[in-house]
Parts: structure tokens; C-alpha cells; sequence
């Protein structure tokens, strides 16, 4: 919105305050809501939130402790009876409502008080901060009078802080206000005593038998003139709240909707849509995707495409494409791309990450950039391959070594590097076959095919015994992992030969390999260590490999890895269920999660549609997607098993759809124009719309799959 | 809204004003709802729906109203005492006003140093720049100012080793072939540069997996 309509609105906005002044709204929070905020499951040892907003450059993470940090310095709130002096304990649980909608809840008890807490986000106009609006009530659980104190300290870090923002200024002190002014003050303290530039203020009520008392507290990421925060404050807590629940009900109810009878995994699914949409900052008029609101506040190719990938799944075109256009620009006069230092799987990422954003559906007229960037980023990466191919005709014409300083652990030539760049040559080819450019998408699928034959030839040289992290010596897993899914390296091979054998029976090694402890998920360097987003890439590869039980295994695993907040931590301790500094919630996996729950219901990256690959019993019973971006276009799609019935509708498209039944059924009886593709999977031709199938019981070993 | 005055107004008229009343029914009709519309659409731009940021205003350059000499002073001090970052816009003074190779090549160390320059706050060690997107432009800036200083550079022999730094910088950023061209063209420069022999040995080795 135009900045002068903002300021227009105010008064008009001021006059309805007025006339509408008698009309409270209900309180913001119930207690049976506060209750059920703290039984919220939180699955890591402990419970943290992320109050985050879309182009805001701080966050405020709501501590394990129930203190709010934003990187440059800690609100710490000490809620206590003031008889006995007692500080309230940490909360269980710091919970969204239903578990993604970013308005945060959470008590702590001292004995006869309970202390409940309301904090959300907000955004400030025309500005990168945010605010916070914050509401505390303490209740008096007991027949007797209570003294009740909230004292609420801005603090500097302490060395148990897991992440600094950049931007944090030791100059800063940030300071409480208590009436509008001109002076700086991170917080607004309403009717506080001696608050006013003070750096704590404190509350003390006398409260009545089984009474209650509450009070706001507001919070700005940066400090700002005190008059904008008590401007902000003008709108009650309640009404705040009230309107950021409007605004993120219909974000995540925008683009594609998942109706699938399935509470938990529709929660998050909009928890991963908070968390990617939150997760975006602004340069400029340029649109980058972020590694996160703490620790990973930066911009990494490798996160970034994943985020982007996501969004364009569910629906948000837009925001898929703004970011995709951000990334663009991060091209170098050479061709390549690259976000961090020693990172080159970045130009593969970047091209698999256009073809994800621009072709759901493809727009000819929009493509011609990132077609001229593709085809000089692939240009590039053939000038390389053919230079090492001299260099060292024993490696062949592979991608040189790396020295990504993060997952890897190694400067070493990986096999992500490739994996991603082959990835980056298909995406290269069909973005420019759909911008009518044929002899260059010719050119560069032949050189696709070439390549991928030279990498699993490379694959047999190693003599591991699956896919290994580096071409050369020991890395940590992870681009490997990359190249099952979402790379599918394997795809270029000619089916049926023996380099798409000796592919597939690797890939399946690795998995095995990695999903050992039988979590769900795959451990990452030692045997306790899981992590989230490889875990769902082998489910997504899975679905693939037609082990549906693996990809409901890993869903299972993500869906209770969560934080009482839907987060996703990236990497964590199983037994400690402790995830260190690495502070969810991780944008990758709540991508990975997007790609998990959309592919086992519409998969569009192949030449076909394929359709309930990996759907769960539960959904089984009447589930709708509606408005699913695909490379035919956007498609319903609504699947229901009755008895010995599945059937299934979807948006007609111009390519064979392949339509999995149910677990442990298969074909009875399919009538054409449907044809068996397997026991359990069957092939509609291209403009079909409706099917369907007589279903039996599988036989033992088969149902299992 | 109509005002007294104007419900007046309608009455002097009397019957040859009918048409004007029912005309001014009319208005009234649909004014309340307008306003009613206006007021909800009003508080629903004001509460309900966040704004997008602005941008913030440009800082002050604290460099403009110096001489391209003074400019180049305080840069260079500054990046000695490790602060590159704030060096940069002292430096981007100089360049842009005074002459020389020299000021082209010192710009474009500092903007070198910018991107990798680290600041420990509270315990933690984290970039002193924002992100990887202003990391990847300065770099991209210094090798632009590289370039310059050395189309600026009578002495060829120095031009080579300028291109051994460039060389230097891609392979920081992982890209060893670019490094390669770079040594190969030091050579071409000066057959005798060490930096250049040196480097274009080790790049070798670490792309034949030999170290």
C-alpha cells in the first residue's frame, strides 16, 4: 500500500475508535485458551517462539526462560509473589494458537499465581523494525489475597545467547517510555510508575481472592521515538491481536489449500507457510529468502531455493518469484551464482530454483531473463567441467572441489556440487524449451544426459558403496543426500540401463544408511544427532522409489518434531531432544515439510502427473487440494476411498496422470481408459479428469510398500 | 450528512422542491453507507493491514565534504585499525574524485576487507556486514576497482602481481578455475612472478586433489 494512504487512514481510523468506543472486544485470551496453549506437545527440551514479520530485519525469540531477545538485548520478565519473592518458574510450553498461528501463549506458576502471557507481531509502518504487543496477567489461584509483581528489565546479552543481530550497537541502551515523546525507547509501559527512561519497570498488584490483574507492555525491535509506540499502543492488545489472527488466517489460507481431514499436518503446513513467509527480507525492491529470524539471518543459496521451491508449491506465486528474482541478481559477470564463500553448488540451486518459481505454471513472456542468466550460468558450468576434464582427466569432467564451511566439514570436490549442478541443467532446459528457445534447451538437455552419465560413472569409481559425500576422501553427508531428492541426479539416465540400475540401488543404500536408527529421520554425523530437512528429502525420494512406508515414516518424524510454535529445528539431539544453538524455527525444514506433504499428494516433476503417491489412511477418507501450481497449470485434485472403491477427480491436464491407490490395496479391477502401471498404481491418459478403481487387499509382502 | 441549514433549505421550498428532496433522499441513501464504508475501510487500512516497509533514508556521507587527499587519509586509517567497513565510503571519495592506480587499489582492498571483516559482540563472532548479499557486492566491487587500478598501471610487472590478489579473492569465493586464468595472465604479464608461479602451483594441486 502506498505510504499516503496510511497516513490518510489514521485519522479515519482514529474517528472509528472513537464511535465505536463502547464496543470492547473479548478478552484476548481465555483461560481455558491458556490452558490449552500449555498442553500444546512440544517435542525438543525446549520451548521457544519466533514473534517474526515479513521484511522485518530483527525478531524477537520468546526464550525457554519466557524472557523476549532480539538479538541486541533481553526484556527479561520476572513475574513473582511479592510475599514470598518467589520468581515464577520457565513455561512448559511457549504454544501458537493451534500451533501455527503466530500469536504466542504461555504461563508460569509460583504457587498461588499463575502468570499467563499474549505476545504477537506487528509491523511498523514504512520501517524494517517490528512490534511486539505483549500482554501479562497474573491470577490469583487461592481463597486468600495475594501480592502479585512483574518486573520487566531490558538486559545485554549474556553469554548463554545463541545468536547476535548484526546490527546490535553497544551505544544502544534501550530504555522504557511512559508517555509519548520525541525521546528513543525500545518499550511502552502504560500507566508505569517511573518508567519513563528507565530500564525496568515494575508492577505491583494487591490481588483479591481468585482476582486477577493484566497489563500491556509494548516492544519495538529497534528503539523508536516514543511517540510511535505509544501510537501503536492506542489500538488495544486485544484488538491488535484480533487483526494480526485476520492477517495470517488469510495468508495461509491464500494459494493452495489442503483440505485433508487431518488436522495436525494441516497445521503444519500453515506453520511452515508463517515460518517461509516471515523468513523474507527486502534490499531495495528486491525480495531475498533468509536462513532464518536468529542465528541464520542471511542469505544462503542453498536454504534460499528450497524456500522458494516451497512457495511456489502452495500457491504463493508472487512471493516465489520475488525471491526468485532476488537470487538473480546474486549472479556473478561469469555466469555463476554463489551466496557464500566456497559454496559452487549455489548455480545449480539458483536455476532449479527459477524452474521451480517460473514454471507453475510457465509465463513465455516472463522467462526471457532468466533464460539469458540460465544459459550463461550453464555455459559457465560446461567451461569449467571441460577446464578439470584437462586439469585432471582422471576426475573427469566434474565440478571442482568446495569449501563450503557448513555442513560439509571438508574442502573436497563433492558430489552435491554436481548433483545440483546436473539439477540446474534440467531446470535450464525446460525453463528455456518454455520460453520456445528449443536449440538451446536442446543443447543443454544433451549436455544434461552427458553429464549424468559421466556422474554415475564417477559414482562406480568412488567404490562406496552408495553415494557418497565427496568425489575424493570423507565429508559429512549432505549434498549426497541432495542429489536423491530434490536433485533426482539419477533422472538423466537411460531407463533400464545399468548406470539407472547402479543409481537406484545406491540411492537406496544411502537411505538405508541414514535412516538406520528407524526415527524417521536421517541421523547426521553421530547416531544421535537427527536432522529434519534431510530426513523429508528422503521421504520425498522415497515416494519416488515406492516406499510410501518410509515417506509416512519420515512425516510422522516431522510432524512430532515440532515446538509447541510448529517450528522445525535443523539438526537436534534425540535423546537430549536439545537442538544446542540451532535455534528452530529452520525455514528449510519447513520447506522440506511443504515438499513432503505436496508430493505424496501432486508430484508434477516428472513428465507426468502423479497423484496420491504417499496419501495417509486418514486422508484416504475425503481429501481436496485445491489451487496446486503445476507445469500443466493449477489443479484440483480430490481423492476418497470407499470400501473397495478409490476414486479420484482432478483438473484435467495435457499429460498421463499416474494415480497410486491406497496402501496395502491394489487393483481389482480398472476400467480403460485407465491402464496398471503396477499392482498398485494406475495411468490415466492425458485429459482425464475422474477415475476410478475396485480395490482388493494386497498380498502380505506387497501391502507393506 | 445532511445539516440543519440544508434540511431547512428543503423545507422553504416546499412542493416545487420534491423532486429535489427525493433527490436528496437519494444522496442521503447512499451517503451513510458511504460513510459507514469509508470509516470501515479507513480503520481496516489503519489496524488490519500491515504496511509494507519504506526504505530508510540514505546515511550522510561522512566523506562528501572532504578533498580527495583528506579522504584517502582517513580511509587508510581506518582500515589499519581493522575497520574497513567504515574506511569504504573515504576511499570511494578518493576514487571517484582523485586519480591515480594507487587509490583504485587501495578502495578495492578495503572493500575486500569489508566483506570478510568479523566483529565479536557478547561472545559471539559474526560478519561485520549485513549478509552475504552486501559480502558478494563488495567483492564484486573490489574486483571491479582491481581492474581499474591496474588499466591505470604503467609498470606491468606490478600489474601481475595485481592479478595474483585478483586470483586470490576468486579462490576465496570458490571459484579456483577463475583463480587459474588469473595466474596464467600474471605470467603472461611477468614469466618471472613468483606469487603468480606459487599460486597457480597450489590451485593445480587442489584441483587434482594433490593437497
Amino acid at each position: 500500500m502506498p505510504r499516503f494512504a496510511a497516513r490518510r487512514a489514521a485519522p479515519i481510523a482514529l474517528l472509528l475508535l472513537g464511535t465505536l468506543g463502547g464496543c470492547v472486544p473479548a478478552p484476548s485470551f481465555t483461560r481455558d485458551a491458556m490452558l490449552a496453549a500449555d498442553r500444546t506437545p512440544e517435542a525438543y527440551a525446549r520451548s521457544t517462539a519466533a514473534l517474526m514479520w515479513p521484511a522485518a530485519t530483527r525478531a524477537f525469540q520468546i526464550t525457554p526462560a519466557g524472557d523476549l531477545y532480539n538479538g541486541a538485548w533481553i526484556v527479561r520478565l520476572a513475574p513473582h509473589d511479592a510475599g514470598s519473592g518467589e520468581v515464577a518458574g520457565p513455561p512448559r510450553a511457549i504454544a501458537f494458537e493451534d500451533r501455527w498461528r503466530p500469536v504466542a501463549r504461555w504461563m508460569r506458576r509460583d504457587g498461588a499465581i499463575t502468570w499467563s502471557f499474549e505476545a504477537f507481531a506487528w509491523p511498523a509502518d514504512g520501517d524494517t523494525n517490528l512490534y511486539v504487543s505483549l500482554l501479562a496477567r497474573a491470577d490469583n489461584e487461592t481463597a486468600s489475597p495475594q501480592r502479585a509483581r512483574l518486573e520487566a528489565a531490558f538486559a545485554a546479552p549474556d553469554t548463554g545467547v545463541a545468536f547476535v543481530a548484526w546490527d546490535a550497537d553497544s551505544a544502544v541502551a534501550p530504555a522504557w517510555a511512559a508517555r509519548a515523546s520525541s525521546r528513543t525507547a525500545a518499550g511502552y509501559a502504560p500507566n508505569a510508575g517511573r518508567a519513563e527512561g528507565a530500564s525496568v519497570v515494575t508492577f505491583d498488584w494487591a490481588l483479591p481472592p481468585h482476582g486477577g490483574r493484566e497489563q500491556r507492555l509494548v516492544l519495538s525491535a529497534y528503539p523508536r521515538p516514543a511517540r510511535a509506540l505509544v501510537a501503536f499502543a492506542r489500538v488495544p492488545h486485544a484488538r491488535r491481536a484480533a487483526a494480526a489472527r485476520a492477517f495470517w488466517d488469510r495468508e495461509a489460507t491464500r494459494g493452495a489449500r489442503f483440505e485433508l481431514g487431518d488436522p495436525d499436518v494441516e497445521h503444519a503446513l500453515a506453520a511452515a507457510r508463517v515460518t517461509l513467509l516471515a523468513c523474507r527480507e527486502r534490499r531495495g525492491g528486491r525480495w531475498f529468502p533468509i536462513g532464518g529470524p536468529f542465528q541464520y539471518r542471511d542469505v544462503w543459496l542453498r536454504d534460499g531455493a528450497r524456500a522458494i521451491q516451497a512457495l511456489a508449491l502452495l500457491g504463493y506465486t508472487d512471493e516465489s518469484r520475488q525471491l526468485a528474482a532476488g537470487i538473480a541478481s546474486l549472479q556473478w559477470p561469469w555466469g555463476a551464482y554463489a551466496s557464500q564463500r566456497g559454496q559452487p553448488d549455489g548455480t545449480g540451486q539458483a536455476l532449479w530454483a527459477f524452474e521451480q518459481a517460473l514454471l507453475r505454471p510457465g509465463s513465455a513472456d516472463s522467462l526471457g531473463v532468466y533464460v539469458d542468466r540460465a544459459a550463461a550460468a550453464w555455459r559457465w558450468c560446461e567451461a569449467t567441467r571441460r577446464t578439470m576434464a584437462a586439469i585432471d582427466p582422471a576426475h573427469g569432467p566434474l565440478m571442482p572441489y568446495a569449501e563450503p564451511r557448513d555442513n560439509e566439514l571438508v574442502r573436497a570436490p563433492l558430489v552435491g556440487t554436481d548433483a545440483w549442478t546436473i539439477a540446474g541443467y534440467r531446470a535450464a532446459a525446460r525453463l528455456a524449451a518454455a520460453a520456445g528457445r528449443d536449440a538451446l534447451a536442446d543443447s543443454i538437455e544433451a549436455s544434461r544426459r552427458a553429464y549424468a552419465g559421466e556422474f554415475a560413472r564417477a559414482l562406480r569409481a568412488t567404490g562406496a558403496a552408495d553415494v557418497p559425500a565427496a568425489w575424493r576422501g570423507t565429508a559429512r553427508d549432505w549434498g549426497n543426500i541432495a542429489a536423491l531428492y530434490p536433485c533426482r541426479a539419477g533422472d538423466g539416465l537411460a531407463a533400464g540401463s545399468a548406470d539407472s540400475s547402479d543409481w537406484a540401488r545406491r540411492s537406496a543404500a544411502l537411505a538405508r544408511r541414514l535412516l538406520a536408527g528407524g526415527d524417521g529421520l536421517a541421523t547426521y554425523g553421530g547416531a544421535d544427532s537427527l536432522h529434519g530437512y534431510i530426513g523429508a528429502d528422503l521421504g520425498d525420494w522415497a515416494l519416488g522409489a515406492e516406499d510410501r512406508v518410509a515417506a509416512g515414516l519420515a512425516l510422522d518424524a516431522l510432524l512430532h518434531w515440532r515446538t509447541a510454535s510448529g517450528g522445525w529445528a535443523e539438526l537436534f539431539s534425540r535423546t537430549t531432544r536439545d537442538y544446542g544453538r540451532n535455534l528452530p524455527p529452520h525455514p528449510s525444514s519447513a520447506a522440506a515439510v511443504i515438499a513432503l506433504v505436496r508430493n505424496a499428494i501432486v508430484d508434477d516433476d516428472g513428465r507426468e502427473l502423479v497423484l496420491t503417491s504417499g496419501a495417509r489412511d486418514a486422508w484416504w477418507r475425503g481429501a481436496t487440494v485445491r489451487r496446486a501450481p503445476t507445469r500443466w497449470g493449477t489443479v484440483d485434485v480430490t481423492f476418497r476411498r470407499t470400501g473397495s472403491t478409490a476414486e479420484w477427480t482432478w483438473t484435467p491436464v495435457p499429460v498421463a496422470t499416474r494415480l497410486r491407490l491406497p496402501a496395502g490395496a491394489e487393483i481389482a479391477a480398472a476400467v480403460p481408459p485407465l491402464t496398471a502401471v503396477a499392482a498398485d498404481e494406475v495411468r490415466a491418459p492425458p485429459g482425464a479428469g475422474r477415475a476410478t478403481v475396485t480395490l482388493r487387499a494386497a498380498a502380505p509382502q506387497a501391502a507393506g510398500r | 450528512m445532511t445539516t440543519k441549514r440544508e434540511r431547512r433549505r428543503g423545507r422553504e421550498r416546499g412542493a416545487a422542491g420534491s423532486a429535489a428532496r427525493r433527490a436528496a433522499r437519494s444522496r442521503r441513501a447512499w451517503l451513510v453507507p458511504a460513510i459507514a464504508g469509508v470509516i470501515v475501510l479507513g480503520t481496516w487500512l489503519a489496524v488490519a493491514v500491515p504496511r509494507r516497509p519504506g526504505r530508510a533514508p540514505a546515511p550522510a556521507d561522512p566523506a562528501a565534504s572532504l578533498d580527495p587527499q583528506s579522504a584517502l587519509v582517513r580511509g587508510v586509517e581506518l582500515d589499519r585499525a581493522g575497520d574497513a567497513t567504515r574506511s569504504i565510503p573515504y576511499f570511494r571519495r578518493a576514487a571517484e574524485t582523485g586519480s591515480g592506480w594507487l587509490v583504485h587499489w587501495d578502495y578495492a582492498a578495503a572493500l575486500n576487507n569489508a566483506s570478510i571483516q568479523v566483529r565479536t559482540w557478547h561472545g559471539i563472532t559474526l560478519p561485520a556486514s549485513r549478509s552475504s548479499i552486501e559480502r558478494g557486492e563488495l567483492v564484486r566491487h573490489a574486483l571491479d576497482e582491481v581492474a581499474e587500478a591496474e588499466r591505470q598501471l604503467p609498470d606491468i610487472r606490478v600489474r601481475a602481481r595485481m592479478r595474483v590478489k585478483r586470483g586470490l579473492t576468486l579462490e576465496l569465493w570458490g571459484f579456483p578455475i577463475e583463480a587459474l586464468t588469473a595466474y596464467h595472465d600474471a605470467l603472461a604479464m611477468d614469466p618471472d612472478c613468483e606469487s603468480a608461479k606459487k599460486a597457480e602451483a597450489k590451485v593445480l594441486a587442489e584441483l587434482r586433489g594433490e593437497r
